[in-house]
């Protein structure tokens, strides 16, 4: 068995993101609104077209490998006024996997990897937030890859928010990240041989359009 | 890959399927013992598999298991259990019936549980019942044939076309970019391995009670999940979970019961089998690219 490649990962999924949002004030530069004005928050859902997905592998001890997944939805309620409150949930189709090379997407489709048939999504939703800093967020929620669920911590940074106009709408920009162990997930070619890493970081920039 | 690996995957594998055949082995030195007990065929490839399919899965199952792979070992387990019981337990057709009947209820968890619900390849309505009526078909055929042709051929014959279907299988998985399937599938070869080399010395030796059950069950199990988790042409996993079938040509009408002629006969079908699966296999694989490192990728 080849060892293939090198990607993997990542699962995925990741997670992500967040985008938000919301509404009309914001966090962005916005003229203040009265506060008993300013809505709870605002259901954003995520352009899958414009968001992204990348993980990151070490490859032979030595390199980094990047993949990407082409396919995210979900969406983001965004409360502006308290983003604590906010929440986000999103889905990767595992299928949507690439890497650049036809027959490490097959493997990494199949059960050695991301067992894509079996398990069709990796999910991503979020229990907490807390704000670090004026554009950054310590985002926690619950990865669910392989069947298996277990609690992440992304670091989230609002990436810009505004009215894009008639062909955009109006929409909001997070970036995310965070890093898991794959063998938590049952994840573990690779891993003994040492060719794939065990830690995997999975970047996401997600676009979401209000609705 | 690294020794720890190595060693819990192939080498106590190998060394515990050893066991219970060289029990056997030795003991029907003594003619007045009579050819060697059934239960050491199943026994040696139940040991093989159970040993195996942890260290390779990566990790002990989750209970209730949250995937296919991790509801082998539970399954291994029963087929084991079932397979034991057929090989020992004296009424025939009451065990028989009791293997039937366990086989399919084992289908119908494989299927319903972790498959049905998850492969978009199963679909819906009649075309879930075509699958379910045929996966239990692909359980139960090939056991009952091979349990008729390694009564008709009690010899490493019949075990050697096992191997040739095993390796064949390993083959199309890898082909199939399932790696984790054809370190499985492994395991089943390597609980053959030592009932092989014994049953070419010791002539007869009993395989038609419990062994094909087994065998049976293991070799469907992993080709109906092959089938359903990984890009594997329909028509390859047909020809790959049926060709356990070819140690049933040392029944047909006209063959000289000679082991030189069964023996060749069965290893030709076998290999005509899995020969044809692996090709398509080989057919189905995505381009490669146009790089020395894709071989490696």
């Amino acid at each position: 068995m080849k060892c293939f490649a090198c990607s993997i990962l990542g699962a995925a999924s990741v997670v992500a993101v967040v985008g938000i949002g919301a509404a009309t004030v914001g966090f962005a530069p916005a003229p203040a609104a009265p506060a008993e004005k300013v809505a709870a928050a605002t259901a954003f859902e995520v352009d899958t077209v414009h968001s992204a997905v990348v993980f990151k592998i070490q490859h032979a001890g030595v390199s980094n490998f990047y993949g990407t997944f082409a396919k995210t939805t979900g969406t983001v309620n965004w409360d502006s006024a308290k983003p604590e409150a906010s929440t986000i949930t999103i889905a990767i189709d595992a299928e949507s996997i690439s890497s650049g090379n036809a027959k490490r997407d097959q493997h990494l489709r199949n059960p050695d990897f991301f067992n894509a048939k079996e398990f069709p999504q990796i999910t991503f939703k979020s229990t907490g937030m807390k704000k670090t800093g004026e554009k950054t967020f310590e985002l926690a929620g619950e990865l669910t890859l392989l069947g298996k669920t277990k609690p992440v911590t992304a670091t989230l940074v609002w990436t810009g928010e505004k009215d894009a106009g008639p062909q955009f709408g109006y929409r909001i920009g997070l970036d995310a990240t965070f890093t898991i162990k794959r063998s938590d997930f049952g994840m573990t070619y690779g891993v003994a041989q040492g060719s794939l890493s065990d830690e995997v970081t999975i970047m996401a920039g997600l676009a979401a359009v209000r609705k | 890959m690294p020794i720890a690996f190595l060693l819990l995957s192939v080498i106590v594998p190998l060394l515990l399927a050893c066991v219970p055949v060289a029990i056997e082995f030795l003991r029907a030195r003594d003619p007045i013992a009579g050819p060697p007990r059934a239960w050491a065929a199943v026994a040696a490839l139940g040991a093989a598999f159970l040993a195996g399919v942890v260290p390779i899965i990566g990790r002990w199952p989750e209970f209730p298991p949250v995937s296919a792979e991790e509801w082998l070992l539970s399954i291994a387990l029963a087929a084991v259990v079932l397979a034991l019981l057929d090989a020992v337990l004296p009424s025939r057709w009451w065990s028989a019936l009791l293997v039937s009947i366990g086989m399919v209820a084992l289908a119908y968890v494989i299927t319903q549980g972790p498959l049905a619900s998850a492969s978009r390849r199963w679909g819906e309505g009649s075309t879930r019942l075509l699958w379910f009526a045929g996966v239990m078909a692909a359980l139960v055929v090939p056991a009952v044939l091979v349990r008729s042709g390694t009564r008709a051929a009690p010899h490493g014959g019949s075990i050697f076309a096992l191997g040739i279907v095993t390796a064949g299988t390993i083959a199309c998985y890898v082909l199939a970019g399932s790696a984790k399937f054809a370190q499985l599938e492994s395991l089943v070869g390597l609980g053959l391995l030592p009932l092989w080399l014994a049953a070419m010395v010791r002539r007869p030796w009993t395989l038609h009670f419990g062994f094909p059950v087994l065998f049976g069950l293991l070799h469907g199990t992993l080709w109906s999940y092959a089938a359903f988790y990984t890009e594997m042409p329909l028509s390859a996993a047909i020809l790959g979970v049926l060709a356990p079938v070819s140690v049933a040509a040392a029944r047909l009408p006209g063959v000289p019961k000679r082991i030189s002629v069964t023996f060749g006969l069965q290893a030709g079908v076998a290999l005509a089998m899995i020969g044809a699966a692996v090709i398509l296999v080989a057919m189905n694989r995505p381009e490669s690219a146009d790089s020395p490192y894709d071989a490696a990728y």
